[in-house]
């Protein structure tokens, strides 16, 4: 009995140290985990304080060479630019909103599809204005002329302001084409997916009035 | 129960048989007994030997976690992350001012392995700002340490250390840096070494490199883009007149706050040493200057504001000069006849001017300049402020408060002339000059210097001298300037020059709700084709000064209307000859 007794304490005590060196050892192992992850920890805090350095360096650089007096003496030598004049300002949303297409202020229609047809040299004297009635050129006024002439294809300018043609007594006949669209047609906010240039005979083309601009070259 | 056989009877064969005396249990107690207690010693030893190593552990787990952890953090930031001297911004966080770790590139001449000669030409081609004589001086010199070039390039510095040479270190040492160069030079300043010499880095110098405040960046109330357009306007009029220097100050009339203020010719802050000692001097702060016919404006506002003038069609007799004690004050623009208030501002008449100074009196014009601070250095933060020179009370007779009326006899900085101005069109109240940025609804109180009414008054003044004026070049359509410009001949070793002047205007807009004060100065302007060789302020400086306001406007939120001014119509009605200037 004595000896089942003493086998037991020995089992024990064998267990006891057991114990005692496995926590001896998870504590050495966690020891070594801190450690471990404090060094990583001050590596990182190293390389943070590094990389504000290079960040600091890098910026210093790139202002250094944004500066102000060098953007002026881009502008003197080569950009030209000046500041806005009073008449750029809007002074609220009415006055932007007049702007826009179709605002009750503007004459004609949009999406407005003309452009000069008159084949003449620039040399001719210019159709007089009062003419004919007015009359907004629309792909299906455009299509009333007669086909069959000789083709000639303007790009409008989407920026311009619409424009009227006149409608001389004896119109002939024209056909309405259809190219694609500008981006900055799109960009103005226009009916813009397409942009119709206009047909047009060269013996008998309708005078333009345009008091916004000069037509734009032939494309 | 039997007991069982000892290992001594099964070895001599006595299983079995009764046990001897000899080996009487009570001789194999005590030995086990002893066995035992030996063996619990043993075990309690080692127990105690792996408590004490846990309870080490676990101190030491303490240690690491509770005591090490902490302080380690607070020290890498203090010396990493914070700058050894604090940024300067402006006031939409543009850096002027900032320090990062350069290289530097050292040599322990005693210690030099290589040949000197070949190791200078090496380092030369790499260094093209140095020379190799320069460089063979510093690497044979009998010190210990010296220093071959501050503040390289990482990608020189690189190739240097490449040469191999053991006596060659590279030295890792903060460099100021200024981005903008020459903007605004004569505002921040420099700082050599860690040390502020000059501007806001002198002013400021305890507050940039104390490690409890240098590491949040210091806000001026300086607007680079401001700066900018003024001087590069200015400096286009220093070029075209070939003038000896050229100032300037935009101010913000509600909070004081200078949002530019330049002075030419100015210097690289990166390297003041390389710069001519006399483009250090600042102009707007340091220098103080007769500023001539600006003055009228405030003489007007102290006669309004004391009742000395009552109406506009108010008469002084300017049909002849003045004699008084050997001097003559004459107009350069005579009119010969009594003229009315607008008349005396718009054709900047010396004799109107005068006589109402001498109305006034002096005890009652300088409380108004003491009032206004121009007795005492100006209120800035800058240390480069001269004192003004104005003379002694036993001397300020009534010559001198006629002269000192029409701006002459006393001198005053820029900045003195902007604060008095910006007093004069915000409603009366003087702010000190600052150039540190204000938050909304923190400037100061101020200090009541004028009515509201003579503010009113000598707004509508200010902006006739535009309209129909001496100042119609200054005009920007739309923004609806005023001011008043100043002719003044240069004060010369005691003796005014005819030859030489100091051209001035100072001006507000947009004069129906003033917000910004500009006030420009031209040191002896020498006449141009764009002037038609005239070198008076009304032609030299007020184009430039309707350029700048042209500039700044949109950038400061000030938006141009040309449906909206000041209504001069009751002034325009006291005008009986309109060919000012």
């Amino acid at each position: 009995m004595s000896s089942s007794f003493g086998r037991s304490r020995f089992i024990g005590n064998g267990a006891l140290i057991s114990v005692a060196m496995l926590a001896a050892l998870g504590c050495y192992t966690i020891s070594l985990k801190v450690s471990s992850e404090r060094a990583a920890v001050d590596k990182l805090r190293a390389q943070v304080v590094a990389d504000a350095h290079d960040i600091r360096m890098l910026q210093s650089e790139v202002r250094t060479r944004a500066r102000l007096p060098e953007l002026q003496r881009w502008n003197d030598t080569a950009l030209a630019l000046s500041p806005p004049k009073v008449g750029q300002f809007v002074r609220d949303g009415v006055q932007l909103a007049s702007y826009a297409p179709g605002a009750p202020h503007q004459a004609a229609p949009a999406p407005v599809a003309t452009a000069p047809v008159n084949v003449a040299p620039a040399t001719a004297a210019p159709a007089p204005v009062t003419a004919a009635p007015l009359l907004p050129v629309t792909p299906r006024t455009a299509n009333q002329l007669a086909p069959g002439m000789k083709t000639i294809n303007y790009a409008v300018s989407s920026a311009s302001r619409p424009r009227l043609i006149t409608a001389p007594a004896a119109m002939a006949p024209a056909v309405a084409t259809k190219v694609p669209a500008k981006p900055a047609a799109v960009s103005a906010g226009l009916d813009s997916s397409l942009v119709e240039s206009v047909t047009s005979a060269a013996a008998a083309a309708p005078a333009v009035v345009d008091n916004t601009s000069t037509p734009k070259a032939p494309m | 129960m039997t007991a069982l056989p000892l290992r001594s009877e099964i070895l001599s064969g006595a299983v079995g048989r009764p046990r001897s005396a000899a080996s009487s249990p009570i001789q194999l107690a005590g030995q086990r007994q002893q066995t035992l207690a030996l063996g619990r010693q043993r075990l309690m030893t080692g127990l105690l030997l792996f408590c004490i190593a846990i309870g080490v552990l676990v101190l030491r787990l303490a240690d690491l976690s509770l005591l090490q952890g902490r302080p380690t953090v607070g020290a890498n930031r203090s010396t990493g992350a914070i700058p050894v001297r604090g940024d300067i911004y402006d006031r939409n966080n543009v850096e002027l001012a900032r320090t990062f770790e350069a290289y530097g590139i050292a040599v322990a001449p005693r210690k030099l392995v290589g040949n000197p000669r070949v190791l200078a030409e090496q380092i030369a081609a790499i260094l093209p700002d140095k020379t190799v004589d320069g460089i063979y001086k510093e690497l044979t010199a009998r010190n210990s340490f010296r220093y071959i070039s501050r503040r390289v390039l990482p990608e020189q510095a690189k190739r240097i250390n490449d040469l191999g040479e053991p006596a060659i270190t590279l030295e890792r040492e903060p460099e100021r840096l200024y981005p903008n160069l020459n903007l605004a030079a004569h505002v921040i300043g420099y700082a050599v070494d860690g040390v502020g010499k000059v501007g806001v880095e002198k002013a400021f110098d305890h507050r940039l490199s104390d490690p409890s405040t240098r590491g949040t960046p210091m806000h001026l109330s300086i607007d680079a883009r401001v700066q900018q357009a003024l001087e590069s306007e200015m400096g286009a009029v220093l070029a075209d007149q070939r003038a000896q220097g050229a100032a300037g100050i935009v101010l913000d009339v509600q909070t004081g706050e200078v949002l530019a203020l330049a002075s030419l010719p100015d210097f690289n802050p990166n390297a003041p040493g390389k710069s001519d000692p006399a483009t250090r001097y600042n102009k707007v702060s340091y220098g103080v200057y007769e500023l001539g016919s600006t003055f009228k404006t405030l003489t007007i506002a102290m006669a309004l504001d004391t009742g000395v003038v009552t109406s506009m069609n108010q008469k002084y007799d300017a049909t002849n000069p003045i004699r008084i004690a050997g001097f003559t004050i004459h107009d350069d623009h005579a009119l010969r006849r009594p003229e009315t208030i607008p008349e005396i501002f718009i054709h900047s008449s010396n004799i109107g001017t005068a006589k109402m100074a001498a109305e006034l009196g002096r005890d009652r014009q300088r409380a108004y300049l003491d009032k206004l601070g121009f007795l005492k250095q100006a209120e800035i933060e800058l240390p480069e402020r001269a004192s003004p020179h104005f003379p002694p009370l036993s001397n300020w007779g009534e010559l001198a408060t006629m002269t000192i009326g029409f701006g002459h006899g006393l001198s005053v900085s820029l900045v003195h002339l902007a604060s008095a101005y910006a007093a004069v069109v915000n409603g009366g109240v003087l702010r000190p000059a600052t150039l540190l940025k204000v938050e909304p609804g923190h400037a100061p109180a101020g200090t009541r210097v004028f009515s509201p009414g003579t503010s009113d008054t000598m707004r509508a003044l200010l902006r006739l001298v535009v309209t129909d004026g001496t100042g119609r070049k200054a005009d920007a359509p739309g923004y609806r300037v005023g001011g008043k410009t100043g002719t003044a001949e240069k004060l010369s070793g005691g003796r005014y020059s005819k030859h030489a002047n100091v051209s001035t205007f100072a001006a507000a807009f947009p004069m129906d709700h003033p917000r910004y004060v500009v006030v420009t100065m031209i040191d002896d302007p020498q006449g141009s084709k764009a002037t038609y060789g005239f070198r008076t302020a009304g032609m030299v400086i007020a184009p430039a000064v309707s350029r700048i306001v042209q500039r700044i406007g949109p950038i400061l939120g000030v938006t141009p209307d040309v449906n909206k001014d000041v209504d001069v119509a009751a002034l325009l009605s006291e005008i009986h000859d309109k060919a000012a200037e």
